[in-house]
């Protein structure tokens, strides 16, 4: 048969095509209830930690942190050195602004940023690296780190 | 008075012309994209190993850029065969012109006749080697186990050696491999792409239609004849019928060699200029690039 390759070939892809459709609906799935988990988990987590709040606030006065205002960072990524703009407002990270990432491939960096979301999240810099882009991102959280640091001093 | 006359050029002059032309115009291709996309062909694989380490962690798929990349990269080959890897990956022009200086240095300062190559049948069975290198990374990724490979990617050096910057430090192992990969470039035309790529293991399971293809006019072949087969990087002789088809890289070694032009597809067939697909296809290529974000200077 002259198109025998073309078919299948074609066969096969579809075959992978159909068992990662039917993965990603049984993911969606599984998903979904940990979504729905986790928000209750959150829900009591929030009570308790207000209980706790109200007895801590009580006992121990606020600690002073760094100044508000904005502080730079940078720190070596994949290709070139990584400058961020960390501000600083009442006692928290408001905003992570890269400044300079021209050293770095963009699929690359556009896997990366993702960290800087996680940083605001958690408040810290001990998040997990982006997988495929560990340079880049190691690189965008030493240089938030490097800010954080000159913010302390 | 001397009158200088102009021979017309015979046949196997004028496709011998052709030949050297079509080399260099690929060369040219080859050298723009080594330039500006030295990273596209490691995207579209780690686009890859993306979607099996989500399937490890049990993780929804995400069309990030990685996906993306992939996406983009075996649409492309679907459309046009495998221009990608014949004219565009990093990793292959860096291949041909290993095995290009190591040809001139066994000609030059060994003198020997013929540039040294692997058997035929060597070859056949190396070209099955890389399929087991797709399967044994992707099981890797779904069994979780992905993190142990760290370092030993010879991508991941050579990446970093495109962007003049010394490898990561404990990537010991994948310089090592990287060495041993140039080795073998310099002993065997496209050695990396025929026999370890695992995109290149993708992207020779992907259907390609046959219009994208080249294709043999085998009936009209002089008897014994093996000048394609003897120019073709891959070692294939076309054949529509041969499960090997999916290694052709479409360099187009074959279609200058031919005595009897018997190799064409349906976009070479444009009369005396045979650059406009081949430019056309980069030019493609370059656009959907720069959307991908592959180029390094836009």
């Amino acid at each position: 048969m002259k198109y025998r390759n073309f078919i299948l070939r074609a066969v096969n892809l579809v075959l992978i095509l159909g068992v990662l459709w039917q993965y990603q609906n049984t993911a969606l799935l599984r998903a979904d209830a940990v979504a729905q988990r986790q928000k209750e988990i959150r829900e009591v987590e929030a009570w308790n930690a207000s209980v706790l709040q109200a007895q801590q606030e009580a006992e121990e006065e606020k600690q002073a942190g760094p100044k508000d205002g904005t502080y730079e960072g940078s720190a070596y990524g994949f290709g070139d050195l990584i400058t961020v703009a960390v501000t600083w407002k009442d006692g928290k990270m408001t905003d992570i602004s890269v400044l300079k990432a021209d050293g770095e491939d963009k699929p690359y960096y556009r896997q990366a940023v993702s960290v800087l979301n996680e940083m605001l999240e958690t408040q810290s810099t001990e998040v997990d690296t982006v997988s495929g882009a560990t340079l880049t991102a190691n690189g965008l959280i030493d240089a938030v780190a490097d800010a954080l640091r000159k913010a302390a001093q | 008075m001397e009158k200088t006359q102009i021979r017309p050029q015979t046949a196997a002059q004028k496709r011998q012309q052709e030949q050297k032309h079509r080399a260099l115009l690929r060369a040219a291709i080859q050298a723009i994209f080594f330039v500006s996309m030295p990273g596209a062909f490691a995207a579209g694989f780690y686009g890859v190993r993306q979607i099996f380490l989500r399937i490890g962690t049990g993780s929804v798929l995400q069309l990030d850029s990685f996906t993306l990349s992939l996406l983009g990269l075996c649409g492309f080959t679907l459309l046009t065969g495998r221009f990608f890897c014949g004219y565009v990956c990093a990793f292959g022009s860096l291949g041909d012109l290993v095995y290009w200086i190591s040809g001139l240095v066994q000609k030059k300062l060994l003198h020997r006749k013929k540039q040294f190559r692997l058997l035929h049948r060597a070859v056949l069975w190396g070209q099955k080697v890389k399929y087991l290198v797709l399967l044994f990374i992707v099981v890797m990724c779904a069994a979780n186990q992905y993190g142990r490979l760290q370092g030993t990617d010879p991508w991941e050096v050579f990446s970093r050696l495109t962007a003049l910057r010394t490898p990561p430090e404990g990537s010991g192992i994948g310089i090592a491999l990287f060495v041993l990969i140039l080795i073998g470039m310099a002993i065997q035309p496209r050695f990396f792409c025929q026999f370890l790529c695992p995109m290149g293991a993708v992207f020779a399971l992907l259907p390609v239609p046959p219009f994208a293809q080249l294709h043999r006019n085998g009936e009209n072949c002089i008897q014994g004849c093996n000048a394609c087969a003897d120019r073709c990087p891959v070692e294939l002789k076309l054949d529509d019928e041969s499960l090997r088809g999916g290694e052709c890289i479409g360099c187009e070694a074959c279609v200058g060699s031919c005595p009897r032009s018997n190799i064409s597809r349906w976009d070479a067939a444009s009369g005396g200029r045979f650059w406009v697909p081949a430019v056309a296809k980069a030019v493609l290529f370059f656009i959907m690039g720069v959307c991908l974000g592959f180029c390094r200077f836009f």
